[in-house]
């Protein structure tokens, strides 16, 4: 999956950047801000879903990750690097706040029986509508079913679904183990899918 | 949230069949495996993490069990939307970066050289 936070520069240019800021060229930091600035603060509201908040954790971001700029190691860009720093600084208010806890959302999950056989009948359309306004309006609708999610989930869907992490680093930034991860993982596509679910069945309309 | 009562003639057929096929695999039909244990098998699946034995049984049970069939193709499709919808909030974002965000970043990049005594 491709990763977010990736904007796509020409590596040497990359390169050279990273050497201007390296040196502490003032010019090249504020080239960097402008550039990286949305993309982050895309990410970290996502997360802390507080637009103050959002904005502490990105101006954070960038004075740590300038402060260490030297650690720097070229196998990621520029922009790719402040989006994990930035992640990380919006997860480590979350924790603060105690926001990831995991909380119950039984009734989103599925249901079996004593013997282990699913009891749901899930209806699910062949494929997305034709028109774009149709597909924009669901988009919507997912976001505001996303948003719907508890913090650790939503956390978790994120973190692997969006921004393309691994599992074991997803565990890592969430102060989990791998194999909660994965459950955590699980149970948020799943709570997602019963809660986008009326608009495949009919039931409301995006 | 999710059916039990859809579905024509076609799906009770499918489903009449279901039971039976369901009640061979609880009497040991090599490989096969329940919903319960297909569900928590979903993500290394999708992540390609499996072996080949736990594919082939997750591959299997979606072909023999139709509310697993579907289920799949519901929670593949809600993840793909999740990271699509997401994708395009950040489109919208990019276009109108907040200027005093900015001016801080570049304020607060100054203001720490300054204390650090540090002219660059």
């Amino acid at each position: 999956m491709e990763r977010s936070g990736t904007g796509q520069h020409d590596p040497e240019d990359e390169a050279a950047l990273v050497d201007r800021l390296k040196a502490g060229d003032e010019r090249a930091f504020e080239l960097v801000v402008r550039r990286e600035t949305g993309r982050l603060l895309a990410a970290a509201r996502r997360l802390v879903r507080d637009e103050a908040t959002a904005h502490d954790c990105v101006q954070e971001a960038f004075l740590s990750a300038f402060r260490a700029i030297d650690s720097f190691e070229p196998r990621s860009s520029v922009g790719a690097w402040l989006n994990r720093i930035t992640i990380n600084a919006a997860l480590m208010r979350l924790r603060k706040e105690r926001r990831l806890a995991e909380t119950p959302i039984d009734d989103l999950l599925p249901t079996f029986d004593a013997d282990g056989w699913r009891r749901d009948l899930v209806e699910v359309p062949d494929d997305d509508p034709e028109s774009e306004l149709e597909r924009r309006r669901i988009r919507e609708f997912v976001r505001a079913k996303i948003d719907m999610l508890p913090d650790g989930y939503r956390t978790a869907l994120i973190l692997r679904d969006l921004e393309g992490w691994s599992t074991r680093e997803a565990a890592e930034a969430l102060g989990i183990a791998e194999g909660a991860m994965k459950v955590r993982l699980h149970r948020a596509r799943a709570a997602l899918k019963s809660l986008i679910e009326p608009i495949w069945t009919g039931e409301v309309s995006a | 949230m999710s059916q039990t009562g859809a579905g024509g003639d076609g799906m009770n057929e499918r489903r009449g069949l279901w039971q039976r096929i369901r009640h061979w695999m609880s009497w040991g039909l090599h490989g096969a495996m329940t919903c319960e244990e297909f569900d928590r098998g979903l993500v290394d699946y999708l992540d390609g993490n499996l072996g080949p034995l736990a594919k082939r049984q997750i591959e299997l049970h979606t072909l023999l069990c139709p509310h697993c069939h579907r289920y799949l193709k519901a929670y593949d499709r809600a993840r793909r939307m999740a990271g699509e919808s997401l994708r395009e909030a950040d489109e919208e974002a990019l276009k109108t970066v907040p200027e005093d965000l900015v001016q801080a970043i570049l304020a607060a990049r100054r203001n720490g050289h300054e204390a650090a005594g540090d002219p660059g």
